[in-house]
């Protein structure tokens, strides 16, 4: 046996007992539970029938009511769909709940970070509210922290609610491949040094001792405790720019930055953050080559798909003041 | 140390045939400039798709590249359990590219020793370590195999270092939970979280996830569970499929 219905201390707003339908405006959230399971115990499968209308996640188990589930519902748009609860093998096991999502909205998007593990990566959507349905898949930081190379730490992307910054080439010299902004002109110097294109114009060395790559990568290494040997960094930087055997470089533009093409800075009360929404510069390559793209975990940041995040773009949902809502992980689904 | 697999990168190229390699050399050098960016890049494992592709891309040119067939296998091995086996599906999968690396290189220690690893083969690790006994991942190789068949202390005669890695300490921790010494494991565990040292091409996690997982199965198994499901999250939470079932338990 199960049922839906509101427990606990769930919002009774919008809500009709009677006919189990839930009323909701565009950009809100309600919540529902579920009562039991399948006629063996069985977990039921709980789903949307048009995820462009709502969405649902399910909300961390309370010891305190052992037989309820709890559903967060946020509305996406306009229209009406229904919940359901199925058995595994299929077939619905409860009575649907009827949602209607009501009124306008201006755009936002929300990201629920921890809906599902997808190889090893935790993966998540950013679904469009006050659009027409759309959701992207993006992968934040992961979601138990630990500490990683050259100081950093890879976290999880801290739930609250951000506003997009403008659309930038990501510079952060903390990670040595991204002291060069994505597409930056390079060219070999009389000395035979890389350089790239800092401004229309104004070229600054990338590779030998005083690079800025060099110098960042030394940085790097130093801050892990390790004491790199500044002939062997120049080695290294020197062997990712130039073709040791022509002495020419490997690429006329920079496409290895850590952020990948566009970064957009998640702005919290109007002050910069240490987060991104971003790409990676191996997945824009896959991409760009008509590969799957596998998104990896970030260090906090948001990871998107290339070609997911120019849709994004061209529809105009990834611009500067766009409101942008983390939400935590143990928001789960839906499957 | 972090130079190391380079190293061993370089001077398999230089095994190729003269007339060959100089089209294989230069070849070989642009896989390897991708290889140059592992360390210090975010996401290590996209830089191993982009290396496997370009590996597998150049194979086609270069088959006689034991270099070439060691990015391969060695970039297909780190993405199999991050992206469910389907970065190299068009390749036929890890066993296959891993088969191939082996049938044209089978004389490289690098190659058989992550040949050894997939196929989980007492004799590949064996002939890992025979073919270059000074090669400490074919050492860690086989003595994680000769635990899983129950040769504890000849498992811990081979897996020691001289210089202190995180690879070693992790292996020394998993053959020790394996021979039901959990308070030892935990402490190698905790050891390997700590030695930023590296013995082969490898993304940083891959050591932080294993030793995360071999530490809290070890205080599971000391009765530490509050401790030991910590642990286990992190390594869930890292990609550790093993923590992921324990804890969906």
């Amino acid at each position: 046996m199960a049922h839906f219905g509101k427990y606990a201390n769930l919002s009774h707003k919008g809500w009709t007992e009677k006919t189990a339908t839930q009323e909701i405006a565009v950009g809100q959230n309600a919540h529902v539970g579920l009562w039991g399971g399948g006629p063996a115990g069985e977990k039921l499968v709980v789903e949307v029938t048009d995820r462009a209308i709502c969405v649902v996640h399910e909300e961390p188990y309370n010891p305190a009511y052992p037989h309820w589930r709890h559903f967060l519902i946020t509305a996406l748009q306009d229209g009406e769909t229904t919940i359901t609860a199925a058995l595994p093998t299929g077939g619905a096991y409860a009575a649907p709940v009827t949602v209607k999502v009501t009124g306008r909205t201006g755009v936002r998007l929300v990201f629920f970070p921890g809906e599902r593990m997808a190889g090893g990566t935790t993966e998540g959507t950013i679904y469009v509210v006050g659009g027409h349905g759309e959701n992207v898949k993006a992968a934040g930081g992961p979601p138990v922290g630990y500490g990683d190379r050259g100081g950093h730490t890879a976290e999880p992307t801290p739930a609250g609610n951000y506003v997009l910054g403008p659309r930038i080439h990501v510079i952060a010299p903390s990670w040595p491949m991204s002291a060069i902004p994505w597409g930056a002109a390079l060219r070999i110097n009389a000395d035979g040094e890389a350089e790239f294109e800092a401004s229309p114009g104004k070229w600054r060395l990338a590779t030998g001792p005083k690079g800025v790559v060099t110098q960042a990568q030394m940085s790097f290494l130093q801050r892990d405790k390790l004491r790199p040997k500044l002939a062997d960094v120049v080695a290294q930087v020197r062997g990712i720019f130039i073709n040791p055997a022509t002495g020419k470089l490997w690429a006329a533009t920079w496409e290895h930055n850590d952020f990948g093409r566009w970064g957009w800075n998640l702005l919290r009360n109007g002050q910069r953050t240490p987060y991104f929404m971003h790409t990676t510069p191996d997945d824009e390559r896959a991409s760009a080559q008509g590969k799957a793209v596998f998104l990896a975990n970030s260090h906090g940041c948001i990871h998107l798909v290339p070609k997911e995040r120019d849709r994004l773009m061209s529809a105009g949902y990834l611009k500067q003041g766009v409101p942008f809502e983390v939400r935590p992980y143990t928001e789960m689904g839906p499957p | 140390m972090r130079n190391i697999c380079f190293t061993i990168c370089f001077s398999l190229g230089a095994a190729l045939g003269q007339a060959q390699a100089l089209t294989c050399a230069d070849i070989e050098a642009g896989v390897e400039a991708e290889v140059l960016r592992v360390p210090t890049a975010a996401n290590q494992l996209g830089v191993f798709r982009t290396i496997g592709d370009e590996a597998v891309a150049a194979l086609r040119q270069c088959p006689q590249s034991a270099t070439l067939w060691y990015l391969a296998a060695r970039s297909a091995e780190v993405l199999e359990g991050p992206t469910n086996g389907q970065a190299f599906a068009e390749e036929g999968g890890l066993k296959k590219v891993v088969g191939d690396a082996l049938a044209h290189a089978g004389e490289s220690a690098p190659v058989v020793t992550v040949a050894a690893r997939v196929e989980s083969s007492m004799a590949l690790a064996r002939k890992a370590c025979a073919l270059d006994p000074r090669y400490q991942p074919a050492r860690r190789a086989l003595a994680e195999i000769l635990a899983k068949e129950g040769a504890f202390e000849e498992a811990l005669n081979i897996a020691v270092a001289k210089t202190p890695s995180g690879a070693m300490a992790l292996t020394r921790a998993r053959v020790l939970l394996a021979a039901r010494r959990p308070a030892e494991a935990a402490q190698e565990a905790r050891k390997a979280l700590t030695l930023t040292q590296v013995d082969e091409l490898a993304p940083s996690v891959e050591i932080y996830r294993g030793a995360e997982e071999v530490l809290g199965f070890a205080l599971l198994d000391l009765k530490r569970t509050e401790e030991g499901r910590k642990a286990l999250r992190a390594a869930a939470a890292a990609g550790s499929v093993a923590a992921q079932r324990y804890l969906a338990k």
